[in-house]
């Protein structure tokens, strides 16, 4: 037995050691610990007086424990152990020696509690090492597992299926936008064409009356000029016949006239076709104007088709890609087909040769059936005119070159004219030459009039100046039926007609960018699919989890998307599946120890909180705590009445038992008092005895029971460990107590023998502050 | 082999308490702290992909 001062560091000592025995007597955040790590430093513990051994001896520098995160003490906390001078491990010290604290002022309840805070510490302790964020083992897996993960990357069934719904529902909305702008363009197209026929009837009926008379009197002047000409052809006739000479100038002469005739009437026809075409461009039957023409006309169709690509590019586009399609058949032809050819770094789509030839044939079929905006169809007509235009003027240009080519021949025959009739006309010479002159001057004006004819039947249309109003009206009235507008409607009906297929071609645009769009996030996902099947199937850091799935990868290029996501999608559930458990368990560990600690609350009588897991845990200690009650030497001190089971109930924090006379309840506060706090002491002694396998030395100290001299209980006390002492010759009991007594007094007092032994007590007390008084010699 | 058998008692202790919090199916998860404990006693590269192996194995049966 140890009575002391108080701060002299009793209670400290028996706790370093029950660290140097192997066991945690501290909480781990205490303040008591950490003043121990910090103020304590280097020590040496030695132990002598021990059965089977002679000493043991621990070295230890307590700074050195900051860094371990043990909720229990190991071999390393330990510069140095040594069994007899021979290196030890703590294992063997456990085996050698146990040290066992009683602290006669913990009742039931703070014994309880403490348990409860005990384990709460333990898996804390645990969690931090096994558990903790940034290094454990648990995050260890959850590294490997996260790596694996974005590995594979994010595709899943559910984000395909639902880019796949979005991209048809976008392409059927672009097909029905399409048929409606179609619907509303022809509409549209209808009205236009209408208000064209009223154009052009409104320009023939302005344009026809003077034109049909101005016709009327060149041919009237045709006849005439005609009438003239035969006239002039008699007298030469006439003439001629007189003034013959010989035979063969007659013919020669005869002939002459003949291909000048012919010839003549051909260029009168071919001067008329020239005019009549130059008429319906508005050209006069000059090269040089109309090759200017012709040049204007270039420049215009080379604006137009720039504007064109502008404002439609899919004509240039078809052009572009049927163009690169034939090289790409081409390289698929050579074997190329599986080779990479467009491979994009943004969205990391990569196409083979056959891919990509594929998607340009689509998107020419695709670009066929895009109708063009009104815009650009306007456009297109216009270029269609003007490259009608073009023709019809480098028709005129070969048209002039047939009246040049008949002009040169006439100017030919008129001059071997000239030469026969130099040759044998004689007297009546002059009088032919005049004839000749005049006919030549009437064919001259003739020519020029049949080229006036032409341009003017030309510029009252092709189906004669007297049908072109009337068809025209025909024509108008029915377009109007046909697109159910009145007339006076027409000019309002077009703008509105035109400005929905403008609205509509809007929409039309609008849906078809959704639709591309759509279809690229699909090409994206595929893609992404495809790499994360070929990463699961090829990957190094991937061969525990091909391993565990233990199914084969689809290999082959011609495996279909859901059939890659299928196994992508299994593997990246899996692992999903890993990862919640991981992380459940993380959550499950720190609920447990909240719950412990709750119950600890709880015990104390403290306020409860609802939490995880308390329910089960309070059960779980609870009956722990009766299996003690149970134990036959708890039940001898403690209940010795009792008969049955007996139950600790945490929950109302009452032991409950059945005796002879009927069921009993007793709190747990009341084991903590009176004579049930010595009976209490006595039964956590008895556990003790029940220990398995318990060390060959035992120190049991009894701390703090300075109550029990308080209650003249001691005494009683000591002599229940005299009497047990004798059948545990393993265990030596220490009882450390304030100390209480004036032993100086007290010797002062006494005499002989109690004298001399008190006044021990006291040189004792003076020299180290305590004083030990030996029990069981 | 002492440190060893000391996380070893550790673990054994943590799973009591866990079996004390038991709710059924994995709640709390004892089989993942014996895993755990197994990797924290020879935390190597070939040792977590043992356990993944294992992990995937259990995902694979539920």
């Amino acid at each position: 037995m140890i009575e002391g001062l108080n701060g002299i560091g009793k209670t400290l000592a028996v706790r370093l050691l029950q660290l140097c025995a192997g066991t945690m007597p501290y909480r781990a955040n205490s303040q008591a610990w950490a003043s121990l790590l910090d103020g304590l430093g280097v020590f040496t513990v030695s132990v002598t007086g021990l059965q089977e051994v002679k000493e043991l001896v621990w070295v230890a520098d307590t700074r050195d424990w900051v860094t371990f995160d043990d909720s229990q003490p190991s071999t390393e906390w330990f510069r140095e152990i040594r069994i007899d001078g021979q290196p030890a491990s703590l294992d063997e010290v456990r085996s050698v020696m146990s040290v066992h604290r009683i602290a006669g002022d913990e009742g039931m309840i703070e014994t309880l509690a403490q348990l409860a805070d005990t384990e709460a510490d333990v898996v804390r302790d645990w969690s931090a090492r096994y558990a903790a964020v940034g290094s454990s083992p648990l995050w260890s897996l959850e590294t490997r597992l996260g790596d694996a993960q974005e590995l594979l990357g994010d595709v899943s069934v559910d984000r395909y299926a639902e880019l796949v719904a979005s991209a048809r529902a976008a392409t059927n909305e672009f097909n029905q936008a399409k048929k409606t702008a179609k619907e509303i363009q022809d509409l549209r197209d209808l009205s236009a064409d209408t208000l064209n026929l009223r154009t052009r009837l409104i320009a023939v009926r302005s344009r026809t009356p003077g034109l049909t008379a101005e016709l009327a009197e060149v041919d009237a002047s045709i006849d005439q000029v005609r009438r003239e000409r035969e006239e002039v052809q008699q007298q030469f006739a006439t003439v001629a016949g007189r003034v013959a000479r010989a035979e063969p100038l007659k013919r020669e002469l005869r002939n002459a006239r003949r291909t000048l005739n012919r010839n003549r009437d051909k260029l009168s026809e071919a001067l008329a076709d020239a005019s009549a075409m130059a008429s319906q461009l508005g050209l006069s039957v000059e090269r040089v104007e109309i090759q200017s023409a012709i040049d204007q006309l270039e420049e215009r169709a080379s604006v137009l088709r720039a504007e064109q690509s502008e404002l439609d590019a899919a004509p240039a586009m078809r052009s572009l890609i049927r163009e690169v399609t034939g090289e790409l058949a081409e390289a698929e032809a050579k074997g190329l087909g599986d080779q990479i050819a467009v491979d994009d770094p943004e969205t990391e789509v990569k196409l083979t040769v056959t891919q990509t030839r594929v998607g340009m044939v689509t998107r020419d079929v695709f670009l066929e059936g895009q109708p063009p905006s009104p815009q650009a169809r306007d456009l297109t007509e216009s270029l269609a005119e003007v490259a009608e235009d073009l023709t019809r003027s480098r028709a005129l240009v070969s048209a002039v070159e047939e009246v040049e080519r008949f002009q040169r021949l006439v100017q030919e025959n008129e001059e071997r004219v000239a030469r026969s009739l130099a040759a044998g006309a004689g007297a009546a010479g002059d009088e032919l030459k005049a004839l000749e002159e005049r006919r030549r001057a009437i064919d001259e004006t003739l020519l020029q009039l049949a080229a006036r004819r032409a341009g003017l039947a030309q510029r009252l249309g092709t189906t004669g100046e007297g049908t072109t109003e009337r068809a025209l009206a025909q024509q108008l009235a029915r377009a109007l039926d046909r697109a159910g507008i009145a007339e006076s409607e027409l000019d309002n009906e077009f703008a509105l007609r035109d400005e929905a297929a403008t609205r509509a071609q809007a929409e039309l645009s609008r849906a078809e960018d959704l639709a591309a769009g759509t279809r690229r996030a699909v090409a994206r996902i595929e893609a992404d699919i495809r790499r994360a099947s070929a990463t699961l199937s090829d990957h190094e850091e991937l061969g525990w989890l091909r391993e565990a799935l233990d199914t084969s990868l689809p290999s082959s290029s011609a495996v279909q998307v859901p059939e890659l996501l299928a196994y992508v999608e299994g593997a990246r559930s899996v692992l999903e599946r890993i990862v919640d458990r991981l992380g459940a368990y993380r959550i499950q560990l720190a609920a447990v120890e909240r719950a412990l600690r709750e119950v600890g609350r709880r015990v104390r009588g403290q306020v409860a909180e609802a939490v995880e897991y308390v329910e089960e845990l309070q059960g779980w200690i609870g009956g722990r705590l009766s299996d003690w009650f149970n134990n036959p030497r708890v039940r001898h001190e403690l209940l010795p009445e009792a008969k049955g089971d007996v139950v600790v109930d945490l929950s109302t924090r009452e032991v409950l038992w059945s005796e002879s006379r009927g069921s009993r309840s007793r709190p747990l506060e009341a084991f903590s008092s009176g004579e049930q706090a010595f009976a209490y002491t006595r039964a956590r002694l008895a556990v003790l005895d029940e220990e398995r396998d318990p060390a060959t030395n035992r120190l049991i100290v009894l701390d703090e029971f300075g109550a029990f001299i308080a209650h003249d209980r001691l005494e009683g006390l000591l002599a229940y460990l005299r009497d047990r002492a004798s059948h545990r010759p393993g265990d030596q009991v220490l009882v450390v107590l304030p100390l209480s007594s004036d032993y100086a007094q007290m010797a002062a007092t006494s005499v002989g023998a109690e004298a001399k032994r008190l006044q021990g007590l006291v040189d004792q007390i003076t020299r180290r502050g305590y004083a030990v008084r030996v029990l069981m010699p | 082999m002492n440190h060893i058998g000391e996380q070893k008692i550790t673990g054994d202790r943590v799973a009591e308490i866990l079996r004390g919090a038991n709710r059924g199916a994995r709640d709390p998860d004892i089989d993942l702290l014996e895993l755990l404990t197994e990797l924290g006693v020879v935390a190597d590269s070939q040792e977590v992909g043992e356990i993944l192996k294992r992990l995937v194995h259990d995902a694979r049966q539920d």
